[in-house]
């Protein structure tokens, strides 16, 4: 094997990477540059993980997740309503 | 897009500096090939060239604002490509130490040898067997076609070494793909 023929071929060592590598890459670099809590996943799991703790709150302070609960009536009732008013 | 291809590589940095992110997809799609081809030589292993090739445009993009143009784009991005080769051959070889027989190569199980070796994948299993200051020399001068100098700054390295490492280089890579041939044909 002769020098000459060994340099020809080794300068057929080219390679290429698949078609969409550069658009891969861009994501790849969207994602290093975004801020760890601002990705997507992360806004969710905060979201999620934020309204859990909501409902251990309201759950812990009323006993139960009625609706009149989340919304801060349970405790009310027309009776109470009318005592406040009378009061004034 | 037109406009894009007619820009240089400096021209697209400084769009890029200024915010046009389209055009570092020209710069990759420019490059890829280039950087494809030092990951591959140097790694021998297709999927770890990839990750390669994404770290090394990553690594370029986060250090755009600090490329002071003195090399070509190429020159640069060359330079990085290496450089992480380099330090994934280190670490294969922390948890893989390489075994420079022809069998582990898997120089002796080509079954469709040609006599005049035209056969790209033969040739980069006898480049994983070169050391690897002889295949980065390789790779960089005789398959990227830099020149001795250029080559020596990019490996940081005297001139006189790339020659020595050059010729020592081509000669073991002519012996392992003879003794190759020969396994094939006993």
């Amino acid at each position: 094997m002769s020098t000459h023929k060994l340099e020809n071929q080794l300068k057929e060592q080219q390679y290429t990477f698949y078609a969409n590598f550069a658009t891969e890459v861009l994501e790849g670099i969207r994602r290093e540059i975004t801020p760890i809590f601002l990705r997507p996943r992360w806004l969710f799991l905060g979201l999620a993980a934020s309204v859990v703790l909501c409902m251990v709150s309201v759950y812990m302070q009323d006993g139960n997740l009625s609706i009149d609960a989340i919304l801060g009536l349970s405790e009310y009732n027309e009776m109470t309503n009318y005592y406040r008013y009378v009061q004034l | 897009m037109k406009d894009k291809i007619s820009n240089t590589d400096f021209e697209l940095v400084n769009k890029v500096l200024n915010g046009d992110d389209s055009c570092f997809e020209e710069l990759i799609n420019r490059h890829q090939s280039l950087v494809a081809s030092v990951a591959m030589n140097m790694l021998g292993d297709w999927d770890e060239a990839q990750e390669i090739g994404h770290q090394v445009f990553i690594r370029f993009y986060k250090s755009l604002s600090k490329f002071k143009r003195e090399a070509k784009v190429s020159t640069y991005l060359t330079r990085i490509s290496m450089n992480l080769s380099l330090n994934a051959l280190k670490r294969r070889k922390v948890y893989a130490p390489r075994s420079y027989t022809l069998e582990h190569a898997g120089l002796v199980y080509q079954s469709d040898l040609s006599t005049d070796i035209a056969n790209k994948e033969l040739i980069n299993k006898g480049l994983q067997m070169l050391e690897e200051k002889h295949r980065s020399v390789v790779t960089l001068r005789m398959i990227q076609g830099y020149d001795t100098i250029e080559t020596a700054n990019i490996l940081g390295i005297p001139k006189g070494t790339v020659l020595s490492r050059l010729k020592r280089g081509i000669d073991k890579l002519k012996v392992i793909l003879i003794t190759a041939l020969k396994y094939e044909h006993t």
